[in-house]
Formats: C-alpha cells, sequence, structure tokens
C-alpha cells in the first residue's frame, strides 16, 4: 500500500523531467532504441514502454516529427526535434534551471 | 552438429513466434490506425534490445511488460466516452430512469393484466409476463438513450472547451443565479419519470385506448382508437421522442439554471419531437380504420349525430388536432424556456 503510493509520487516527479530529458537528446535524429541508450549513457533510464508512446504524444503535440528510415535492414522510426520543439525546449530548460536553483534553495536549506 | 542447427533453427521459429504473439498482443489494444507503425517499431525494438543486450526474447519481452499496459500507454489519455465531468450527472440520471422505468412497467403489467379478460390467477399471470418483458426491453432502451445523451454531450463538451477562452479574471466569474433561475432536480425527475410512464403505455399497451365493454370475465374490447397492427412501424417513433425529452432532461440537470445551453437544447428538442408527432400522426396510418365503424355497430346506431367527433374518423381532421395541439403545447414550452433563459442569463 504505501510501496505504491511512494512509487506513484515518484513517477510523478519523473515525468516532467522525462519529458525534458528527451527533448534535449533529439536535437538530432534518433530512434527509439538509441534514445534509450543514450538518456540511460546519461544516467536518465527509461522503460521502453514508457518511451515509445511519450514519443508519439510529443509528435502529436508538434514537438517531434518523425521519419521512417526503411533502407536499413531494420526499418526504424526517426525522431528530431521541429523548430516548434526547439522554442519549446528551450522554454523548458530556463524553467528547469529557475526550479531546481529554487529547490537547491529549499532542500539545501533543511540539511 | 546437424542436431545442434536445427535446434537453433526451432529456438528462431519459437522466438519468432512469441515476438509476434507479443506485438499483436499490444497492437490488438490500439487504435486500427496506428497499428501498422507500432507492430514495425516494435519489431525493431525487441530486435534491437535481443541484440544489444545479449538477452533472450523472454527476458527482452518481460522488461517491456504485459502487452495490455504497453497498449495503455499508447492510447491517448482521453479515451473514454463519458469524462468525469458528467460522471456522477451520469449515474444519476440513469438511476431515476432505472426508477422510471420500474414503475412503468408497473403501469404497463397492472393495465395489461386488467384487460386480459380473465379471473385473478389470469391477472397475475399477464401481470408478471408483461412486467417482466417490458421492464427488461424498457431498461435496454433507456439506458441506450441515456448513455447516446451523455455520449453526445461529451463530445460537443470536448469540442467547445477546445475553443480558445478569454483570459479570464475575477471579474469574469458568473453571477450567482437567481433562486428563479435554478431548476429544480426534481422537477427534471417528475418529468423524465412522467415521459418514461407515457410513452411506456404507448409502447408497450396502447390497446389500453380503446373502448371496452365489462363482462363478468373483466373487460373485454369492442375497439381499439389505435392501428395496432400497424404499431411496430410506429413505437420507433415514440422511442424517439422519449429520447429527445430525456436529452432535454439531461441538458437541464447539468446546468441547473436557466442559460443559453438550456435554450437551444429546448428549442432543438421541441422542434424534433414535434417533428415525430408529425410524422407519427401523419404518415403512419395510425388511426384504427375501423374504430368508428366498430362503435356504431356495438351501439346499433345508423350514424352520428352532427357535432360528433367521431363523424370525422377516417379524415385528417383528428389528426389535424392532435397536431395543433402539441404545436401549441410546444410553443408555450419553447416560450417560456425562452422568455426566462434570456432574463436570467448573464450578460
Amino acid at each position: 500500500m504505501e510501496k505504491d503510493l511512494v512509487e506513484s509520487l515518484l513517477s510523478e516527479l519523473r515525468r516532467g523531467t522525462l519529458i525534458l530529458g528527451v527533448l534535449s537528446q533529439l536535437d538530432e535524429s534518433r530512434y527509439g532504441y538509441a534514445l534509450i541508450q543514450s538518456l540511460e549513457e546519461k544516467g536518465m533510464s527509461i522503460d521502453a514502454n514508457t518511451l515509445y508512446p511519450l514519443l508519439r504524444r510529443l509528435e502529436k503535440q508538434e514537438l517531434l516529427c518523425s521519419e521512417w528510415n526503411t533502407e536499413e535492414a531494420k526499418p526504424r522510426k526517426y525522431y528530431k526535434r521541429t523548430e516548434y520543439g526547439d522554442t519549446v525546449y528551450k522554454i523548458m530548460i530556463e524553467q528547469w534551471n529557475k526550479i531546481s536553483e529554487g529547490m537547491a534553495g529549499l532542500i539545501g536549506g533543511n540539511e | 552438429m546437424s542436431k545442434v542447427n536445427n535446434k537453433n533453427v526451432e529456438q528462431n521459429v519459437n522466438d519468432k513466434d512469441i515476438i509476434e504473439r507479443y506485438i499483436y498482443d499490444v497492437t490488438r489494444r490500439v487504435p486500427e490506425k496506428q497499428r501498422q507503425d507500432i507492430r514495425l517499431e516494435l519489431t525493431s525494438l525487441i530486435e534491437d534490445m535481443c541484440e544489444e543486450e545479449g538477452a533472450t526474447v523472454e527476458e527482452v519481452l518481460e522488461k517491456l511488460g504485459s502487452p495490455a499496459e504497453f497498449a495503455k500507454r499508447y492510447r491517448d489519455e482521453n479515451n473514454y466516452i463519458i469524462g468525469p465531468d458528467y460522471y456522477d450527472n451520469y449515474i444519476w440520471v440513469l438511476k431515476i430512469g432505472a426508477l422510471a422505468t420500474v414503475i412503468s412497467s408497473i403501469i404497463s403489467a397492472i393495465i395489461h393484466g386488467i384487460l386480459s379478460a380473465g379471473g385473478f390467477d389470469d391477472f397475475i399471470n399477464e401481470f408478471f409476463k408483461e412486467g417482466i418483458s417490458a421492464g427488461i426491453s424498457g431498461l435496454y432502451t433507456l439506458v441506450g438513450i441515456v448513455t447516446i445523451v451523455f455520449v453526445v454531450l461529451e463530445r460537443l463538451k470536448v469540442k467547445v472547451d477546445i475553443k480558445p477562452e478569454d483570459k479570464w479574471t475575477p471579474s469574469s466569474l458568473p453571477a450567482l443565479p437567481e433562486k428563479k433561475a435554478l431548476l429544480s432536480r426534481g422537477e427534471s425527475i417528475a418529468s423524465i419519470i412522467i415521459y418514461v410512464v407515457l410513452i411506456g403505455i404507448f409502447v408497450f399497451v396502447p390497446e389500453i385506448f380503446g373502448v371496452f365493454e365489462s363482462t363478468d370475465n373483466g373487460f373485454r374490447s369492442v375497439s381499439n382508437v389505435f392501428n395496432l397492427e400497424n404499431w411496430n412501424s410506429i413505437v420507433p417513433w415514440f422511442v424517439g421522442i422519449l429520447g429527445i425529452a430525456v436529452f432535454d432532461d439531461i441538458v437541464k440537470v447539468i446546468y441547473g439554471k436557466y442559460c443559453k445551453a438550456v435554450m437551444y437544447s429546448s428549442i432543438i428538442c421541441n422542434v424534433i419531437s414535434f417533428g415525430c408527432i408529425v410524422v407519427i400522426f401523419k404518415f403512419k396510418d395510425v388511426w384504427n380504420p375501423s374504430f368508428a365503424k366498430d362503435l356504431l355497430a356495438y351501439t346499433g346506431k345508423e350514424a352520428y349525430s352532427e357535432g360528433d367527433i367521431l363523424r370525422f374518423w377516417g379524415t385528417d381532421r383528428i389528426s389535424n388536432i392532435v397536431i395543433a395541439f402539441i404545436f401549441v403545447i410546444s410553443c408555450l414550452e419553447i416560450g417560456v424556456t425562452v422568455y426566462k433563459s434570456l432574463k436570467y442569463s448573464e450578460k
């Protein structure tokens, strides 16, 4: 019961940062699995069953655009930030910096 | 050596099979137009994960988690037919509707029981037979009607909500509604029950509209006012009228006061149900053509006197009177609603 609560609080906390993390990696086009790997390398783990639907949603919101590459052995869908995505990404970074500064003050002050 | 190869081949076939099953189990739960895309994307993903992580197919699929969960995340979030905003009202109206249906079936069953010429046993027999069948088909119809109405309203609301709102300021808060502007839920309950009972009678026991003679065995029908042989083609129009009336009441319940939405709904609903009435009485052979003749035969008279309405049986005149009557009532209702809505809706 309590474990569920903690888990749902944590996933809520992570949700917004995942979007920012995903947008950060898509200045160049990447396909889903490559994106999971590059996020993992940099310390952000994301499950495929979270990422794939998320990519689709961000595309629907016109933050990303996609293209199928069928030339290689495996067909892969490559995603990339759109111009609108760039703008939104920049705004999100500013906001993130403000939040993390503020939070550092709040949480750091308690210690 | 070849044995090992065979085993590998077998394993490959197995893997392919289980991957296909996994992907099928995800894609069957997502909207049709995304299926092909998701199928391709997942195939590559699973192959990539197997190769790069050196894991078996089983391990990879376990990591991806249950197909149902995966599919749920793929679907759009507002994948519901009745959202949280309307849910409470939906359940409430369903309960009222169920109550109304029960009342309506009991009334229909009583009428049916009384009209079935026979003793007390016959009455009980007919009562349960009619009551149960009217109750069951009535409930199906009502749940259907109420659900469709709420689904329509939900879609309309989504459309309305997408429109950009003017910048909100405290001064744009709506005024507290005047007491007179409030629509009471009690009235809607009464209206729904009355409609369900009335329409129930038209649908299930139209034979009550007729002339009966009292015999030792109960009542015997002399003649019916309505053309019961043609009734099956008329019933849907009555159900339509019921649906429209329920729609109007649901709009009133949701808004709770006189406003533009209630006004438009009242106008549209009254016009449509008036249309249904015109169809029923003008184009549907609703009257029993031999009613007047049957009565004459029963009373033994030669003809009706001047001024007797039955003289006009078989002419358009009776239909016209009914239609004119409904027309006046509809106009009155529209008039009152429009007046009150304009008077009380916020400027």
